[in-house]
């Protein structure tokens, strides 16, 4: 009782607050004083950093052209790469690595051996800051660092989606054949892995190497995980891609997958089934199907396309209408003609639009 | 009660608000400050060169113009211009009184198209839509007057992409800005929305609809803005992006999944926080169906924007936001420590509601209630510099946190001498500029409560900073 009332009487006293404000405003200043002495301290350091990379970059830019343009980097000649710039030489290396193909990568790998990097990135690899470990995981790729196989398949397994990427990325650039039984199913699992960029790591390894591991893992793979992989169809080569695709929609009744498929689908084998797609109780279906029709359809579907510009959904009829529209018999006062015999209003002014994009 | 009960419980309430709220903040500020350097390092790695995918979704960018004839053609054509794969852009004209039209059918070369027009949102009469002829990704949208929230209805019925991108018609982008903005969608499928950092764009010098230089705007006004915007953006939003709980995204540019909108009905035209009470009320609809949903933030800058130069035109303008911030936060009342709402219910939408909804009437209450308690004798001069102490100083922290922020992320400002001069505003700031808007917002509240309704905000708009697109650029459209 006793002391939680001297708690309350000091509660109330105008010292105890007078106290609390000072103590307050006191921490304010002080940590605002610190603040700003940090904030300057990164502003010089920024500025010699700045300083230190012109530097940088006015030595080595010319050095990694003239290593990118055909002459291979001469150990006698080239000045010592300083420790304190490795950071800067393994960023431009790697945007050097990115932007070429072809023996230009051999002199480049070359240079950086000379130099010593490859050890260099090793240790990085074993750094904390998950900022080295990024550049080092980029870099051994680049370098098709075999001995780093182990080391980068661990990293695939990474929380950090950045990282786990960049090891998938470094592996496939070491061993593509090797490596995409491996990830794959990976690709299919990690829902933090962005498509876009798992779909540069496959372009980059080549139809090749994709086509028969991705294939295998997609007829594997439940519908869920398939119709994630099935994104990544255009990466295989066309024939491996056409087959999947044949078997797929004979057998799979999965929205999902359908739509998937009916995105890249090329062969006119596959014409009888998009035909009955097209009353598919889903209207992107419906849409994907008629677009579908104006790749692979005949002259006799003309009439169906024609129904389908009176569909419920505007979607569908738009897309009917543009797919009309292109078929190579079609001319603009045949589209006229077929909207003059329209008795439904939402199928003439489909094709109103369309006729006017056409025509603009 | 008696006197010295009610002045000794008002020094505790108003003393106990303003270190609470910065208690608050100073959490968003070291969320934001995790959340950024993990940001800038996957930047960093991510500044090799990337190739386009098919994978990057399609974008339409909705402009709803108001009485916009002197920007909106070197807007437009800014726009037109942006990096990126596969995007339309809709001029949504809504009903304007000046040649905002006129300028757009001779510079654009539209003429009128007869479009299948859907009506998913209800909005006034649509007149004419045009069409480019030499953009066939440009389309104007010619409607009767009902205001930005009913033009951007009428831009999202038009739309024909997945995702659309509302942008104000005098905002200034980076070209790469709607490729930096879309990545979020890209890396998480289950986004929804995503804001971007707006910049301010006084004092700076843009030609052709592009920032071309940055520097720091000699008007003291928009000079004290600058910081206030940092502040707003670097942890106002990057703090409350990585717990999913960011209620507000910039009418000036933000991002949105097209369905994600018609569902939740699209703009409220009834509000004048037209697209802070969308943001909130999709987190209410999405939270209520119980679906994983993202809403998100880039804290990359991206787009610039003009702001106030004179106290008039700022007076109305935070009269207006305060006035958007209260409809939005009762219109949608429900979400307040609702069991499914996760940090929006028993975070973000309390502190909005404490902080920003009540916040200028307890600040201003605070000031005067000390000046008043001191004049009176109820309170000693050393208690008032210390309550002053703790208003200004914290102030003066937070600020100063946020410049921290920018200096450890992008150093917009080149010279070590901007930096220095934010600092120093950093610090003035907080002598009478935070007060006084303090009292334009409680003055937007009054406002709300007398239920005074606004509609397209209008602004007076300089554009000293402008320069015309080279001649060059008309005859070199980028193509779609």
């Amino acid at each position: 009782m006793t002391s939680s009332g001297s708690v309350l009487d000091s509660l109330g006293s105008s010292e105890s607050i007078v106290q609390v404000a000072l103590l307050s405003g006191q921490f304010a200043l002080l940590a605002t004083a610190i603040l700003l002495g940090y904030a300057f301290l990164l502003r010089a350091s920024l500025t010699l950093r700045n300083r230190r990379h012109a530097a940088f970059i006015s030595v080595w830019r010319p050095i990694l052209a003239d290593v990118v343009s055909g002459h291979d980097p001469d150990q006698t000649t080239l000045p010592a790469l300083k420790r304190r710039d490795l950071a800067f030489f393994l960023h431009e290396w790697n945007i050097t690595h990115d932007s070429i193909r072809g023996s230009a990568e051999t002199r480049l790998n070359a240079l950086a051996r000379t130099l010593g990097v490859d050890q260099q990135v090793w240790k990085m690899l074993d750094q904390h800051q998950v900022r080295h470990k990024l550049v080092a995981t980029a870099t051994l790729g680049h370098l098709g660092e075999v001995r780093a196989w182990e080391r980068l398949r661990n990293l695939i397994e990474s929380s950090n989606t950045l990282l786990s990427l960049l090891a998938t990325s470094a592996l496939v650039q070491i061993d593509a054949d090797r490596a995409l039984p491996l990830v794959i199913p990976h690709m299919a699992n990690r829902e933090d892995w962005p498509p876009a960029r798992v779909a540069t790591i496959l372009r980059r390894a080549g139809p090749d190497a994709v086509s028969e591991p991705l294939a295998k893992a997609i007829l594997e793979a439940s519908p869920e995980k398939a119709n994630r992989l099935l994104g990544y169809l255009d990466t295989c080569h066309l024939a491996v891609a056409d087959e999947l695709t044949h078997r797929l929609l004979k057998y799979s009744d999965d929205d999902y997958i359908i739509t998937a498929l009916l995105r890249t689908l090329d062969n006119p084998r596959e014409l009888p089934i998009v035909r009955e797609l097209l009353a598919h109780e889903r209207w992107h279906i419906r849409m994907l199907s008629a677009i579908a029709l104006g790749r692979i359809g005949e002259p006799e579907d003309t009439a169906t396309l024609i129904d389908l510009l009176s569909d419920q959904a505007w979607w569908v009829r738009y897309r009917a209408a543009q797919t009309l529209a292109n078929l190579p018999s079609m001319s603009i006062e045949r589209l006229r003609e077929i909207q003059a015999a329209q008795s439904d209003r939402y199928a003439r002014d489909i094709l109103d639009q369309v006729i006017a994009e056409e025509t603009l | 009660m008696n006197l010295e009960q009610f002045v000794h419980g008002a020094q505790w309430l108003f003393l106990g608000y303003f270190v609470f709220l910065n208690l608050g903040y100073m959490f968003l500020n070291l969320i934001a400050m995790f959340s950024l350097r993990r940001y800038m390092e996957a930047r960093g790695v991510d500044s090799l060169p990337s190739v386009y995918s098919n994978f990057e979704l399609p974008t339409s960018i909705l402009v709803p113009a108001y009485n916009e004839e002197a920007t909106i053609t070197s807007s437009i054509r800014a726009m037109l211009q942006l990096k990126y794969p596969e995007f339309e852009v809709v001029v949504i004209n809504d009903g304007s009184s000046d040649g905002t039209l006129n300028r757009l059918i001779d510079e654009f070369e539209l003429i009128p198209f007869p479009e299948a027009y859907r009506i998913r949102l209800k909005t006034q009469p649509v007149r004419t839509v045009y069409r480019s002829r030499v953009y066939p990704n440009l389309r104007v949208i010619d409607k009767a007057n009902g205001g930005k929230a009913d033009a951007l209805n009428a831009g999202i019925n038009a739309a024909r992409f997945p995702l659309y991108c509302g942008v104000d018609a005098d905002s200034v982008l980076q070209p790469d800005s709607l490729q930096r903005i879309v990545q979020p969608f890209l890396d998480d499928p289950t986004t929804v929305a995503c804001g971007g950092t707006v910049r301010i764009a006084n004092g700076c010098r843009v030609s052709g609809g592009f920032m071309e230089k940055i520097s720091l705007p000699r008007n003291p006004l928009a000079l004290l803005q600058v910081v206030e915007y940092l502040r707003a953006f670097l942890f106002g939003r990057l703090g409350w992006s990585p717990i999913n709980a960011l209620l507000i995204i910039s009418g000036a540019f933000g991002l949105f999944k097209k369905e994600t909108v018609i569902a939740a009905g699209g703009y409220r035209t009834d509000t004048v926080g037209e697209d802070m009470e969308l943001v909130v009320r999709i987190h209410r609809k999405l939270r209520k169906e119980k679906r994983p949903y993202r809403i998100t933030f880039v804290p990359d800058p991206i787009c610039w924007t003009e702001v106030p130069e004179d106290l008039k035109t700022l007076k109305n303008q935070r009269q207006r936001w305060q006035h958007g911030l209260a409809e939005s936060l009762t219109m949608n009342f429900r979400m307040m420590c609702h069991p499914r709402g996760g940090w929006v219910s028993w975070f973000a939408f309390p502190f909005m509601f404490l902080f920003e909804f009540l916040g200028p009437l307890l600040e201003v209450s605070g000031y005067l209630f000390f000046a008043l308690a001191y004049l009176q004798g109820w309170i000693s001069m050393e208690a008032y510099l210390a309550f002053m102490l703790v208003a200004v100083g914290l102030g003066v922290l937070l600020s100063t946190s946020a410049l921290l922020l920018e200096e450890l992320s992008f150093h917009i400002y080149p010279r070590a001498r901007h930096m220095a001069v934010l600092f120093a505003v950093a610090i003035f700031e907080n002598f009478g500029y935070r007060q006084l808007n303090a009292l334009f917002r409680l003055l937007g509240l009054l406002r709300w409560m007398f239920r005074r309704k606004a509609r397209w905000g209008e602004m007076q708009r300089t554009a000293r900073w402008s320069t015309p697109a080279p001649e060059k650029s008309r005859s070199e459209p980028t193509p779609p």
